[in-house]
């Protein structure tokens, strides 16, 4: 019976440690608590895509399908393919100097078109005589324009702008020789130059 | 005025302003017209011998230098005070048979004529110096930079080709003087865009 007892005594004990403090026992070290985990740093934000393909419709461009490198959102330059009377290129720099859903745009840019149909489409538009069409030759065209405009959209996708300012345009067309009611006419170089409001639409996708 | 109104007006007003500061022009450095042979009149000649003094004339003549053939009436037409032409040079060749030359010209001068009672303007003149077997002629400008575009008429240009002619004594004096006449002019128009949309 006293063995039983002092057994089942022992036995409780394991089951239940007493408390240190209150049993009178010696303090044990406890370990402190964990540091709560610290919150999870913001993912860095991606850089705004460097390139983009554009197309662009306006006056003188043409149609105009485009290639662009951005380095920082409020730069960009482009080069493009264009073609309106013949082929040719436009070659532009562009600042956007606020990175916002809507921002301002200001634009320089050089284009040349090749000789192609330019010199034919001259001739009508001019009104001249087909008697005069062989003092007219090749005819090639070059501009440089300066241009303001807003643009919409987003600089990690897709922006739309409308542009328009000031360019001049210049107009190399060879001359030719002809006969002309019996007169024997030789014409040199003609030169036309335009100072003309430029304007342009541009869609541009940054990937 | 409301404000959107104000905005309008200045849009318009400066739209407006724009077209008289657009402009396009278009030049032609040089464009060269070589006529048909011309003949000019030598008066009292013709199937007589010069006396032992000599035979001398005058000749005038007027040449069309056929422009408004050879140049787009948007260059050759309108006010003057928008066009440009300038007298560059004038050439007379004789042709025909081997031996032909233009040594009884003494004097040759080409003038611009205006309208009637206005002042010609001498283009270019010659003086016969001491070289024989002259078989051709060329003059530079006397006038390069007068403004021909008034003297334009109907979109063309007219000059009077005058002077004298001297044959020896006892040589056959003809009865004209044949020659192919070329002229180089200079041409150029400018308008603004304002003009353009009126039609001027």
């Amino acid at each position: 019976m006293r063995l039983a007892a002092l057994f089942l005594m022992a036995s409780l004990a394991a089951t239940f440690p007493a408390d240190a403090a209150s049993q009178g026992d010696p303090p044990t070290a406890v370990a402190p608590a964990p540091a709560p985990a610290p919150a999870p740093a913001p993912a860095a934000e991606e850089p705004y895509p460097m390139f983009g393909l554009g197309l662009t419709v306006g006056v003188p461009d043409g149609a105009v399908l485009s290639f662009t490198v951005s380095p920082w959102y409020w730069i960009m330059a482009d080069v493009g393919f264009a073609y309106t009377l013949a082929p040719g290129f436009v070659l532009g720099l562009e600042f956007r100097p606020i990175d916002f859903f809507v921002s301002p745009i200001i634009r320089g840019e050089y284009g040349y078109y090749f000789s192609g149909n330019t010199a034919n489409q001259i001739k009508k538009w001019a009104g001249v005589p087909e008697a005069q069409w062989p003092l007219i030759g090749d005819a090639s065209y070059n501009w440089f324009s300066g241009l303001v405009g807003i643009a919409l959209g987003s600089r990690r996708g897709f922006t739309a702008s409308i542009e328009g300012g000031i360019g001049l345009l210049q107009l190399n067309v060879k001359g030719g020789t002809g006969t002309v009611n019996n007169i024997v006419v030789t014409t040199g170089e003609w030169k036309a130059q335009s100072l003309m409001p430029v304007a342009r639409i541009s869609f541009l996708y940054f990937f | 005025m409301k404000r959107i109104h104000v905005l309008a007006v200045a849009a318009l007003a400066s739209g407006l302003q724009g077209c008289n500061t657009f402009y396009a022009e278009a030049e032609q450095p040089q464009v060269c017209l070589t006529l048909p042979t011309q003949s000019f009149t030598i008066p009292g000649g013709g199937g007589i011998v010069a006396p032992p003094g000599g035979f001398t004339a005058s000749y005038s003549s007027p040449v069309d230098l056929g422009l408004s053939d050879v140049l787009p009436d948007f260059i050759m037409s309108g006010p003057s005070s928008d066009r440009i032409v300038h007298f560059l040079s004038f050439d007379a060749t004789v042709s025909g048979a081997p031996g032909a030359n233009l040594d009884i010209l003494s004097t040759l001068q080409v003038q611009a004529l205006g309208a009637p009672g206005s002042t010609p303007v001498t283009l270019a003149q010659y003086v016969k110096g001491t070289r024989t077997g002259v078989r051709s002629i060329s003059l530079e400008s006397l006038a390069p930079g007068t403004n021909l575009a008034d003297f334009l008429a109907s979109g063309g240009l007219t000059v009077q080709v005058s002077g004298t002619v001297s044959v020896p004594g006892g040589q056959a004096v003809p009865a004209v003087w044949s020659a192919q006449v070329s002229s180089c002019l200079y041409a150029k128009i400018h308008k603004t865009f304002q003009q353009l949309i009126d039609g001027k």
